[in-house]
């Protein structure tokens, strides 16, 4: 980008106009900066227009990117500018950022269809008719265990009056704002030049969980924001002591994290022991750091055990079930090892090749950022940035080859945390190759940002596709949460009323268990499918409490979203073969078993309801 | 090295935080003097309604930025900037709210009645008059900061509104479009008597195909030999939207099965197998 505007033609203006208007200055500029906002406006018009009338492909899909990548061009065309001031970097990043939750909230405009969304929206509507946390368990084990979130949504939505739908999308929203503007003042604290800030601010964007998962109403989308805040206020606070001005705004910030989310908590109280012992190691104290850091550490543990103690079992099963992950790919066992890239993906072919880049360049950019920061000698004066380097760059190439093996799941979950560094070292290092390099200029920068963008986005797309489908491409996924099949959860609270113990796939139970708020089977779930025959799933009925079992008959005909049909643990391999749908005939069982009655059917959605005891006709 | 102390100087800021000092910025009295109106007008909602066009923005403002840009005012650290001030309102503001929220969540009542946004707005006023009373808001008038840039930019202002115009017409078509697949619903709702003999239930049939259909409903008797009698026939005709209910008696150890059906290019198939227990537990 070139550093030097060119100047402006001014058109004459008639003498008693300018009179006329004495108290602004009246510039007909037709410099091309001038021009961006509109073109910012053109980018975020394609990109709605695109979701308006959603034309076939491969239409959508040019006129998806040309949306974004218009956007991404205009707010990076005003911020690389030499000249450009904190507001242009501000408000750029925070219109950037809300043009890209317009696609999440356009895939489902009506209703909610991810998963985290809708448990997160339940325990809101609970703890609102409730007014304590103490709500029932549906499918998830830990509601209103960590409710930050909730807690801001029902804040809004008392202040406001608006719906509690609303109001959690408000505060999605505001955070999807806003998170790129704090990873910029981080950037910027920690002693970057404004230009370098900001574009560490758009590689953050980068990371796969900020355009959809941070979209969505999920406690780690509030979480990544408060932790971002925090190491914001850390970065701006001075290197040799944090006053107590500081101390409260980080005392805030790290108990709210606590009430927020369990892992956001951890990573965050482990950061700020590493940056303390790094203070340490290089002998440049930083007094009241210790106190906060101990602050991280106790509230997390005081918060498990005090008012969360039951999530111990959550969070236990969950480490362990990664950790089995980690160790199958090591070893090979239970087909470790064996992760196909992009073996569910719903983005075109064209964006998978190009995706491969994104690892490539992105470790290229950390190392180039290690070597500059390694040069400048900065890091032994910035006891922040030296720990930074630990929890980015060189936390992203050990973590990023584990994304080719089926314990993938850790490490995207951790990018947004470990990108807060990254961002900051790939800046430093895209900066120091413009400089050293002169005949680069600072817009080649921006490409290779929006090339990642443009990878971020699509590795980290909507699970549920792209754009907004009445038949879906893959069954037990968000994408399947049709209207069909609320309506069905719906009909079946009215009828049958709510915490019924209920068997579906791992999407039906999901919906059934938010929005007809019914207890549905989280784990064995797939029992009364797998049962070979009708005595075995009349043996199996009479043991156990289940009321109703909900087909949905899609699995059938469509492969699942997330590799099974009823989640990680279900036995598969009985059943049905990789590449193929659950077999029909496994579901036929169900009409021929006397305890149980077909009550609903919609097309999609099959009700069946077993009889209890002895007299039972039940209500539905 | 030369070319390496280059690359040092552009990367990182010269003289470590450059930028002025959030003192003297003119704005912040204004946006303080509209946090508070904010929580003014949401402590008068309590009282008596206060209209949603003005309600909505006032609590929007105090939740979302209320308590941390007062907060903020009123520890003025020395590093603010008003870029700062302004992206930590909405972390710390949120952060208060779920600090405060979980207190409550401690004490009997929890949240309810009016407890959230009537300690929130408290929480403002109480941190504003601190900032004001700690002198950290410059009021309108005084000496401040440089103003910001007023230029009339036609050729890049009409553009911008008409292609706001553009997109927010094509975001309101975007909100009410409707993906949803088109379907009809056969359902045996709560059972409306019951003997010794059977149950009678309550099916319905619920047209949502977008347009209207004509349904026909067989009901049958399926004995346990496997002998099948049709007992009842109808049809109807439904509009979109549309929901019909009809009686149907099913006899214990029979299973009744209720078949819907609608021609056309959609076609219909529905089916329900209702086996109400007989009296005794017994199931056929």
């Amino acid at each position: 980008m070139s550093s030097t505007a060119s100047p402006s033609r001014r058109v004459a203006v008639p003498v008693e106009v300018r009179e006329a208007l004495t108290t602004r200055e009246v510039v007909v500029d037709l410099r091309p900066s001038t021009l961006l906002p509109a073109l910012f406006c053109l980018g975020a018009a394609l990109l709605i227009s695109d979701y308006a009338w959603l034309p076939p492909a491969p239409a959508n899909q040019v006129l998806f990117w040309a949306g974004i990548l218009t956007c991404f061009a205009a707010v990076a065309l005003a911020g690389l500018q030499e000249r450009a001031v904190q507001r242009t970097h501000v408000l750029g990043l925070a219109a950037l950022g809300a043009v890209l939750w317009i696609p999440y909230l356009l895939r489902s405009p009506a209703y909610p269809i991810f998963v985290d969304d809708l448990f997160h929206l339940q325990v809101l509507h609970e703890i609102a008719v409730r007014a304590h946390t103490d709500v029932p368990v549906t499918l998830y084990p830990i509601p209103g265990a960590f409710p930050g979130l909730e807690f801001c949504a029902l804040a809004v939505h008392e202040t406001t009056g608006l719906s509690l739908l609303t109001s959690g999308r408000i505060v999605a929203l505001a955070v999807h704002v806003a998170l790129p503007v704090l990873a910029y003042l981080l950037a910027w604290g920690i002693g970057l030049g404004r230009r370098s800030a900001f574009v560490a601010a758009l590689v953050y964007m980068t990371n796969t969980s900020y355009y959809f998962f941070h979209s969505a109403f999920a406690y780690e989308t509030l979480s990544i924001l408060l932790v971002l805040a925090t190491g914001a206020v850390l970065a701006l606070s001075p290197r040799r002591g944090i006053g107590r001005k500081e101390a409260a705004l980080l005392a805030v910030l790290v108990l709210a994290t606590t009430a927020t989310h369990h892992v956001s908590s951890y990573l965050l109280a482990v950061g700020l022991a590493l940056t303390w012992l790094v203070t340490r190691l290089l002998r440049r104290p930083q007094r009241g750091l210790g106190a906060i850091t101990a602050l991280a550490l106790v509230a997390p543990v005081a918060w498990l055990l005090l008012r969360a103690p039951h999530t111990q079992d959550y969070l236990s099963s969950a480490f362990s079930a990664r950790i089995h992950g980690v160790v199958d790919t090591l070893t090979g066992e239970h087909g470790g090892g064996r992760r196909q890239l992009f073996g569910v993906s719903t983005v075109p072919r064209f964006e998978q090749f190009v995706d491969r880049a994104y690892p490539v360049v992105l470790a290229a950019l950390a190392v180039a950022g290690l070597w500059g920061v390694h040069r400048s000698d900065r890091w032994r004066r910035n006891p922040l940035l030296a720990a930074l380097a630990v929890l980015g760059p060189l936390a992203f190439l050990g973590l990023a080859p584990l994304v080719i093996t089926p314990a993938s799941d850790v490490v995207y979950r951790s990018w947004p945390f470990v990108f807060i560094g990254l961002a900051v070292y790939a800046a430093v290092g895209l900066a120091t190759i413009v400089r050293r390099q002169p005949h680069v200029p600072w817009a080649a920068a921006g490409v290779l940002v929006a090339l990642l963008l443009f990878c971020g986005i699509s590795i980290g797309d909507n699970q549920a596709g792209r754009f907004p489908s009445p038949q879906p491409k893959f069954a037990a996924g968000p994408g399947a949460t049709t209207e069909d099949v609320i309506a069905a959860a719906q009909w079946l609270e009215a009828e049958a009323g709510p915490l019924n113990v209920l068997a579906a796939d791992s999407n039906t139970a999901a919906v059934f268990a938010t929005y007809g708020s019914q207890r549905a089977l989280g784990w064995g779930n797939w029992t009364p499918f797998i049962l070979p025959t009708r005595a075995a799933l009349s043996g199996y009925l009479r043991r156990s409490d289940i009321r109703y079992i909900v087909v949905d008959k899609r699995i059938t005909t469509l492969p699942p979203r997330y590799g099974s049909y009823f989640g990680g643990g279900e036995p598969r391999e009985r059943v049905y073969a990789p590449g193929r749908p659950f077999p029909r005939s496994r579901l036929k069982k169900f009409r021929t078993v006397p305890r149980l009655s077909l009550v609903y059917d919609n097309g999609d959605i099959q009700i069946y309801r077993a009889a209890r005891s002895a007299g039972d006709g039940g209500r539905g | 090295m030369v070319a390496v102390a280059d690359g040092v100087q552009a990367t990182w800021q010269a003289n470590g935080h450059a930028e002025p000092s959030g003192v003297g910025w003119p704005a912040n009295s204004l946006v303080l003097a509209a946090v508070t109106l904010a929580a003014v007008l949401v402590l008068i909602e309590e009282i008596a309604p206060v209209p949603a066009p003005v309600r909505v923005p006032a609590g929007l403002l105090l939740s979302l930025a209320g308590p941390g840009f007062a907060g903020l005012l009123a520890l003025r650290p020395r590093w603010l900037t008003p870029w700062t001030h302004v992206a930590l309102s909405l972390p710390l503001s949120l952060s208060a709210a779920v600090l405060y929220a979980a207190v409550l969540d401690l004490t009997p009542g929890g949240f309810g009645g009016s407890r959230m946004p009537v300690g929130i707005a408290v929480l403002t006023l109480g941190l504003a008059a601190v900032s004001v009373e700690s002198g950290n808001v410059v009021l309108p008038g005084a000496p401040a900061g440089r103003r910001l840039p007023q230029r009339v930019r036609p050729a890049a202002v009409v553009p911008v509104l008409l292609l706001a115009g553009w997109g927010s017409f094509a975001f309101a078509h975007a909100m009410q479009r409707n993906e949803a697949p088109r379907y009809s619903v056969l359902s045996a709702g709560d059972s409306l008597a019951r003997s010794g003999s059977g149950t009678v239930f309550a099916v319905s049939v619920a047209n949502h195909e977008g347009a209207t259909r004509t349904y026909r409903i067989n009901v049958i008797d399926r004995r346990a030999d496997g002998a099948r009698t049709t007992r009842r026939s109808l049809s109807f005709t439904l509009g979109n939207g549309d929901e019909s209910t009809h009686r149907v008696s099913a006899r214990c150890g029979r299973t009744t099965e209720i078949k819907l059906k609608s021609p056309g290019r959609h076609h219909v198939r529905r089916d329900l197998l209702l086996r109400p227990p007989c009296r005794g537990g017994r199931l056929r």
